[in-house]
């Protein structure tokens, strides 16, 4: 989790107003919501989690360590589900 | 046509221009009947965006529910949209030249947001000489034809196409042309090959029909899917009839024979949809007039008598050549034991049942 990670390459998505809906290699789409989507945004482009985490919690306007449990969660699951692969050095 | 199915026409209307802003409000039990019915024409996407615009009054509730009924249209469309990417591969890596059609990629090109446009299959075009090869090859990959055909090598010659189940409870209709019967056999496969397009599709880039093909596609499936053109198809007429051109796609419509399906398919739309529907292919429709080929065979799809055996017969005058039409003839006269078997059961009794669809379609 301390490598640069991005969106898949290969990736099938749907936004709406309200959520969005991701697939990968996972076996059914993950629906994404509030903050998750936030975090899901932050690797458009490579970052490491750490860095993510100091760029939401600015936006948030909170300390990291809030909600450092929290993304963390949310990275595994979208790695899990190959949504999140390592960035190409 | 119902208060609430005029509505719901309202609803799929929603975006095109001249559609109306603001929709009569409903009653709490109307609104289920009306979630339910976007349901099931796979319209929920165009309810979601009449609802969140303001076009269309819903309390939170409603709201809540209209949403979570799209999520679980589009969790399905990305199921499909994977299916599609590596049916794609599958047949690119067989050497087979194809097309993706319909819900994906519409979805992708002529809608506004792909989450207006859901789908419930995948569609792909095969070039018919190597339609076997694909079947198989997607067989290969864990699918299961689902139907037998006549006799061998039918479907690639004169067939719509197939559906191939695959292991996870998905469907990939592999297509020759794009309808069965008559018009279908009037089709010129060489045409649909004839030009490219491609459009991306998570990530990857996936063949498909050109803008005025995918028009001229839309038009076949909403004049012949049904008896009752779907809502969906419709507002896929309205979008595809933008991008196409009209003379190159009148023209091509004219070689197979099926101005008239062209032509239902836009009245329909402008009857069915309150939009303002205009432009040279809406003119051209309200002034044409069928020949005697294409009077006879819409009533293989649009009459009450509607059903596959009655385009199969139909097809016979649709098919060029004394050779072609001959080979056709045998194949349905006299198909495979272990057709029969699991259709008629006889010979004898499909034989009866052929001579009843003869005396009906000359009676018609």
């Amino acid at each position: 989790m301390h490598d640069p990670l991005v969106h898949a390459p290969r990736c099938f998505s749907r936004r709406t107003p309200t959520a969005m809906l991701l697939l990968a290699s996972g076996d059914a789409p993950q629906l994404l919501r509030g903050t998750a989507l936030d975090i899901w945004d932050s690797f458009a482009a490579p970052t490491t989690v750490a860095r993510a985490t100091e760029a939401l919690a600015s936006a948030y306007g909170v300390e990291q360590v809030v909600i450092a449990r929290d993304v963390e969660h949310v990275v595994e699951s979208l790695v899990a589900d190959g949504l999140l692969v390592r960035a190409a050095p | 046509m119902t208060a609430l199915d005029r509505t719901l026409a309202a609803v799929v209307a929603h975006g095109l221009p001249g559609a109306p802003a603001g929709l009569a409000n409903l009653r709490a039990d109307d609104f289920d009947v009306l979630l339910a019915n976007a349901a099931e024409q796979r319209v929920v996407g165009h309810l979601v965006a009449a609802i969140d615009s303001g076009a269309l009054a819903a309390d939170d509730d409603q709201r809540a529910r209209a949403h979570e009924a799209h999520h679980g249209a589009l969790a399905l469309d990305l199921l499909l949209e994977r299916l599609l990417v590596d049916t794609t591969a599958v047949l690119a890596g067989a050497g087979i030249a194809h097309r993706a059609l319909k819900g994906p990629v519409l979805a992708h090109t002529v809608y506004a947001d792909p989450a207006l446009r859901s789908f419930g299959d995948v569609d792909v075009l095969v070039d018919g000489a190597r339609f076997d090869d694909a079947v198989a090859a997607l067989a290969r990959g864990g699918g299961r034809r689902r139907y037998r055909e006549p006799r061998p090598h039918f479907m690639a010659r004169f067939g719509k196409g197939v559906c191939v189940e695959t292991g996870g409870g998905l469907e990939v209709d592999v297509h020759r042309v794009f309808v069965s019967g008559p018009f279908g056999l009037a089709i010129d496969p060489a045409d649909l090959f004839a030009t490219a397009d491609t459009v991306r599709i998570g990530g990857v880039d996936v063949p498909a029909l050109d803008p005025t093909l995918r028009f001229l596609h839309a038009c076949y499936h909403a004049s012949l899917g049904g008896r009752v053109p779907r809502l969906s198809a419709l507002r896929d007429v309205a979008e595809t009839a933008r991008d196409a051109d009209p003379d190159r796609a009148l023209a091509l419509a004219a070689r197979w024979r099926g101005r008239a399906v062209v032509q239902r398919a836009l009245d329909c739309t402008r009857a069915t949809l309150p939009a303002e529907l205009a432009g040279p292919l809406f003119d051209w429709a309200a002034g044409y007039t069928p020949d005697r080929f294409e009077t006879t065979a819409l009533r293989a799809y649009v009459s009450e008598r509607r059903s596959y055996a009655v385009q199969a017969f139909g097809g016979v005058w649709a098919i060029r050549g004394v050779r072609a039409r001959a080979a056709y003839a045998r194949a349905l006269l006299v198909p495979t034991r272990d057709y029969v078997g699991e259709r008629e059961g006889s010979y004898t009794r499909r034989w009866r049942r052929g001579l009843a669809l003869a005396r009906r379609w000359r009676r018609d």
